[in-house]
Order: C-alpha cells, then structure tokens, then sequence
C-alpha cells in the first residue's frame, strides 16, 4: 500500500465520521479485505488443519470405543457415563486438578504481588532481579522439571543435601504420597510467577502518583494506601492474571509427567495427565476424547463464571 | 466473505500444486537414477530402499549394528538401513502408536511382554518361509525361544537374545571385605537368599554411598524385570497361567515382597526408589543384571567384577530370561529386503558377532568357544549362563500387559513410599488387577 492509499484511507474514515453519508465500498477497501485474508490465510489454514478439524474429531471420537489395538464402533454416551458413574480415578483426577489450582493459584497470585510491588522501584539494578525473575518463564517447562526433579531428589538432590547439613533426613518428595503434590505446585508457582509479576507490575507503573499523594495528604497509612488505592486501581489485571493462571493451572501436565509421572500411586493424577495415559498408554482414546471433553466444558464454565464474577469485585476498567 | 472463500480455495489448490510438484520431481529423479546407475536392473531386488530398524538398545549395540549394515552393503549395495533407538520404558507405546499412523518401522525388536499385543492385531509379518531357506538353518534356533513369537504355524520372528539374569558382582569389594564370593558359594551349593543377605551387610557401606545390592535396572518402573527372579525364587505367582486370577495376594509373594521391601527400608543395603546408582560406579557391590550387560561392565577399569547365578530361594534359582525377538511389520513398504536383512542379521556369522552382548538363540553359536570367551572367564559363563538356561524362565506377558503393567506401578507406588504395608499393597494390587482379567 503506497501513500496516497493511507491517505485516502483516512480521508474515508474522516468523511464517515463526519457523518457525510454513507458510500458504496470503495474498490480500495474490498483489495483491503483481500490482502486481509492473505496476510491470515497462514493461521486460519493452521487453525482449520491442526486445531479446529482434530476438536471435532475428538468430539466424535468420544461417542466411540476407538482404539488403536481394535475395530473401533459407535457407543453413544457410555464413555460419559463411564466418567460419570464407573471410575473413581476420574474423579480422583478431577479433584486432584482442583487441589492443585486451589493450591497454585492463591501462592502464585500472592507472590507475583509481592515481587511486584518490591520490584516496583527506581534503584539501580532492579532490572536484574527482574530478568532473574522472569527468566523461568521462557524456560522450557521440561527442562525446568528435570532439573527440579534433580533439585527434590531423595538421595543426593539438593534439598535433602542442605538438610543433610543441619542433620535432618529429609523425606523423599517426589515418593511421598502427601508431599508430590505440594512439590510441583512449588515447582510450578516458581515457574510462572515471573509472568504474573510483569503484568503487576506493569499495572502498578499504570497507577497516577496523585492518588497516593492525595492519600497521603488524607493521613492514610501505608498498608490503608494499598489496600485503598493499589488493589483496587490493578484489580483488573489481577483479575487477568487470575483467569490465566486458572485456565493454565487445569491443563497442567508437562510438570507432573515429567517429575512424578502420575505417583506416587496415582496420587499426582490430573485430568489431563489421565487423558495422556488412557490415550497413550492404554490407547483408549474414546474414553481419553471424553474426558478431553469433560475437561473443555469445565474450563468453559469457570471462565464464564469468572467472567460474570469480574464485575462484583473489579472496581476500575477502562 | 464469498470472496474469503474463494481466496482460501485458491491458497489450498496453490498448496495442492506445490505439493504435488515436489512428489512429481522426485518421482521423476528416482527413476532417472534408477535408469542410469541400473539400466540391467530388471525387479524391485535393484530399487534403492531404506529400512527403518528399531531398536531399544544402547549406543554399543548400535554401533555394532551399524557395523554390521556397512558389510550388509558390500553386497546389498541398494538398500539401506536406518537405525532408530527408542528407550525401552517407551518402546511399546512408541511403536503401537507407530503402526497406528502407518510409521511402523520395517524390522523391530520386540520383548515378550510386547508380543501379544502385536499378534493379537495382526500386526507383524509371518516370515515362516524362512524354514525352508537351507542356507539359513531354521533348524539351528532353539525351539522353546521360538514359542512365544508364535501362533499356531505362524512365525513372527526371530529370537536373538535370551539371557538369563544373573549377579555382576564386585570382586574388589569382596576382597576388601574378606568375603566367599557368590561364585565360590555357588559352587559349594550354599547361595541362597540368607548368604546372599548377610553379603549384602557386609559389604553396605552408607558413609562412602556403597550399596549391598541392587535388582533395579532399566528404572524402577520396570517392576517385572526388578521383582519376577524374586517371585520365581519364593515360588509366587503374579498371575496364573490361564491369565484368569491375580495370585501374588499369597503367603509365597508377601515373603517376596517383604524380602525386597526389607532390604530397601529396614536393611538399608538396597538404594531407595529412584535412586540411580550403576553398578560400573563401583557403589554397587552385587548387581542384578542381564547378559547384554557385559559390554557396559567390560569398560569398568576401577575395580574387579565377575558373574555369578542368582541365590536360590526356597523354590529354587528363580532365573529369569530375558527375551527378544527381531520382527518384521506387516506394514512394510518393502518386505523382501527387510526378510533379506532379518536373515542377515540372524545368520549363524552374524550372531556370533551379536553373542558379544545377547545370549544367542542358535545351539551352533550358543555352545561354541567364541562365545564362552565372550564373558570374564569361560568358567563363570558356563555357571551362569550356559547352565541357567534350561530352568529359566520368560517373564509373563499378557494380552492386556499395558493396563496390568499402569495398575501394578501405582501399587508398588505404596510400598516404594512406605505408605502401606506389603499385605496392604499385595490386597490393592489384587483390587486393581482383577477386574483387569475378566
């Protein structure tokens, strides 16, 4: 596009908002649409091909008993029911997803705050603690698993290690039905929380000084200014940073493959740790299509949820 | 959003267009290299192929492979063969999903437990043909190795390691120590779990991080491997033969289990769950391992180390076998040259060469003296191999191993973190295997 086609482009735009009456779409704004495409075309085609097409398959898929070892046929709603009615892991899985969002969730919120408004101060160097920060974040979720792993080993990791100094036999983390699930969500908060952070941080840049000093000047006290005048100007990014995180913490998987694969027991089940192994362990991925199902339903639920909850407690958006 | 449409079916016909070009230019090279280099070239026997050959080994197998493929070239100079190393605790899901997308390696090795499944989809090739094939002596192969790759008259594939486990001990450590070795002991008819137990106190060192012993290898999740010389040895069943009933819940697998469980907790001789100490780092003093080992111990310099057979339990030895099988995939593009390269890799000549780490499967090379020589002293091959193949048997494989391999896993989970009792696993893992077998 040269020039004089922005150019008339905004002379378009003047004249409609002028309100000088509507014309006939000009031959330059139906090119517009066709380069428009073009431009799209890479990603619509890789949606259509690699996303939308298998969702629907697996949406088939979930009224069958396809298998890779078998001849698969059609069984309407018995994987459902199957879910629903017949198997308790399927309910272990879904309330071990729930345990660790409920456990993620509030500890990586809480510290992504914290580091923020630590974080939020002119002095020299900050910068660094902030890339230190960060840096996780685009790490690459394995990587960062094993070497954890390594960090929570029983024999020889680093934790028990420190703690052999002061004379304490630390448990075996990931081999203790009660700690494996605590461990990744450590592990877990630790890697995302330099996400969250930036965006507070970059919510708590946004709040104008004048508030404070208006604050101040009405003899609030420090803790009164946050709770006053911070929380309420960001509440809008915590509560982006919420959903986030939320919808992130259900689809959690890398984490627990790789550091527990599921154990203790089944202790460190999630749904989609499940899902993996009914599909790719067991290969019953009409089952696994099923819970896949379950699990988008519930991921839509709890959006619209908190999309509806948004107005109650976010006080300020633009 | 008419015009949308058509600009979508445009960029996809445009996209057909290029794809189907490039297929058209390398069909069209293929056959003009395929005219020049073999103008007298008459059948597919000419046509340059490549075959995909899996395999879960380590880096010293494959190297011998591809040792073996540059001389299967000299006269085979058209097809060539790639290798593909996939790690055993991922091997069967690997190639299940494999076949399912039409990937399928041409030739694979197979273990035991993976055989049923495939048989039972029909997956491999029956290359029974072979035993009318003189120059590649069928006859040679022991019989009972081909039973398990088998179906009525169907052969699937060819046996090519069969190694009894056995103990890789470390001889420095004994010295040390002042202590019978388990090949001296052997010999008198006094190994047994007891000697074993008191040599695995010994010999336990916690403050210089040396073990007693170790029945891990290949990860602890490899369950059956760790615990299946255990069973035999105490005379417990983890199911019966019919496949029909979970029957380790008896007094027989709890003093199985118990002996396993005590030795990691309450002795403290075995590493704990997920611990990966190796024998060749000298911090394992009686190692169980198989004979494909003996490569990896054949690079230890630091010390001395020698094989010995399993102790006896109260039901006797308990040896296990190891077992696997070179297949061929129905699926394969080129089923001649991958028969042509199973034959090759068999042949008497061939396993010979392989015998330096796999218990080989032809009575010609398993009693020549090349391959006594392949261990540390023909002495102690002929104890603890030679002598424990007779009695020794596969481990268990079922139909449905992949369910009864994830339930029994998270079972063990129970006794690996000293949640439950071993009465109160053997009683979850009869509930979670059970239903599996109706």
């Amino acid at each position: 596009m040269n020039i004089t086609g922005v150019k008339n482009a905004q002379a378009e735009e003047y004249r409609v908002q002028a309100g000088l009456g509507k014309r006939k779409k000009s031959r330059l704004h139906r090119s517009e649409g066709w380069f428009a495409w073009l431009f799209i075309s890479p990603m619509v085609l890789g949606y259509i091909l690699f996303l939308f097409v298998p969702i629907v398959g697996a949406f088939f898929m979930s009224f069958t008993d396809y298998s890779l070892l078998h001849t698969s046929s059609f069984i309407g709603l018995d994987n459902y029911k199957k879910a629903f009615s017949e198997d308790p892991l399927f309910w272990k899985s879904v309330g071990q997803t729930l345990y660790f969002s409920a456990g993620l969730i509030p500890l990586n919120l809480c510290l992504a705050l914290g580091l923020a408004v630590l974080l939020n101060r002119k002095i020299p160097g900050i910068g660094l603690f902030r890339t230190a920060i960060f840096t996780p974040v685009v790490t690459s979720i394995v990587v960062w698993a094993i070497a954890w792993k390594y960090i929570f080993a029983t024999e020889s990791g680093l934790i028990n290690e420190i703690l052999q100094l002061f004379h304490i036999q630390g448990p075996a983390w990931l081999y203790n039905f009660q700690l494996a699930m605590p461990v990744v969500i450590i592990v877990s908060v630790l890697k995302n929380v330099g996400l969250n952070m930036v965006i507070f941080l970059a919510a708590l840049q946004d709040v104008p000084k004048l508030y404070y000093e208006a604050a101040r000047i009405d003899g609030a006290s420090k803790s009164k200014m946050f709770t006053h005048v911070t929380l309420p100007m960001i509440s809008p990014s915590i509560f982006l940073a919420l959903i986030l995180t939320l919808i992130g913490s259900l689809k959690v998987f890398s984490q627990i493959q790789v550091m527990t694969d599921g154990g203790p027991g089944t202790s460190t089940y999630v749904l989609v740790y499940y899902i993996y192994q009914q599909a790719f362990k067991i290969f019953d991925f009409g089952y696994a299509s099923a819970i896949a199902f379950i699990l988008f339903f519930l991921v839509l639920v709890l959006t619209i949820l908190q999309w509806n909850m948004r107005k109650r407690w976010v006080h300020h958006e633009e | 959003m008419k015009k949308g449409a058509t600009i979508i079916m445009s960029l996809l016909l445009m996209l057909v267009m290029i794809a189907g070009c490039g297929t058209n230019k390398t069909e069209v090279k293929g056959n003009t290299e395929q005219a020049t280099t073999a103008p007298e070239a008459t059948e597919a026997s000419q046509k340059e192929v490549t075959l995909k050959f899996s395999i879960w080994g380590n880096d010293t197998h494959k190297q011998m492979y591809e040792d073996m493929i540059a001389k299967f070239n000299e006269q085979n100079p058209n097809i060539q063969v790639e290798i593909m190393v996939i790690p055993l605790a991922d091997y069967q899901q690997k190639l299940t999903i494999m076949q399912a997308s039409r990937t399928a390696p041409d030739i694979a090795w197979l273990a035991e437990r993976m055989i049923p499944q495939f048989i039972s989809t029909d997956a491999l090739l029956d290359i029974s043909d072979l035993k009318s094939d003189e120059a590649y002596n069928f006859a040679d192969i022991f019989p009972s190795g081909l039973e398990l790759i088998s179906k009525g008259d169907n052969h699937y594939g060819i046996p090519f390691s069969t190694p009894p486990s056995m103990i890789y001990y470390n001889k420095t450590l004994f010295k040390e120590k002042g202590l019978v070795t388990p090949t001296e002991l052997y010999i008198e008819g006094k190994w047994n779990y007891d000697e074993y137990l008191k040599a695995a106190k010994a010999l336990t060192d916690s403050s210089k991080g040396i073990y007693g012993t170790n029945l891990i290898r290949n990860g602890w999740e490899n369950w059956p491997d760790a615990l299946q010389t255990l069973f035999n040895a105490y005379g417990a069943e983890l199911i019966n033969k019919e496949g029909t009933e979970f029957t380790l819940d008896s007094s027989q697998g709890e003093q199985a289990l118990q002996l396993f469980s005590d030795m990691i907790f309450k002795d403290g001789v075995h590493p704990k769950p997920g611990d990966q100490t190796t024998f060749d780092s000298g911090k394992i003093a009686m190692q169980k391992e198989l004979f494909s080992y003996m490569g990896k111990a054949k690079a230890v310099t630091d010390f001395e180390w020698d094989i010995a057979p399993l102790p006896a339990g109260p039901n006797g030895l308990g040896t296990t076998l190891g077992y696997a099988a070179v297949t061929l995939f129905k699926d394969s593009q080129h089923p001649e040259e991958a028969i042509e390269f199973l034959k090759y890799i068999t042949n008497p000549d061939n396993m010979t060469i392989t015998s330096q780490y796999f218990v080989p499967s032809r009575k010609s090379v398993l009693e020549s003296d090349a391959f006594l020589n392949q261990g540390p002293s023909a002495e102690s091959m002929k104890l603890a191999v030679i002598d424990q193949m007779a009695a020794a048997q596969t481990l268990p494989s079922f139909k449905d191993w992949a369910k009864i391999d994830s339930n029994m896993k998270s079972v063990l989970d129970y006794l690996y973190s000293q949640s439950g009792t071993v009465q109160e696993v053997l009683k979850n893992a009869d509930e979670a295997i059970t239903p599996l077998l109706k």
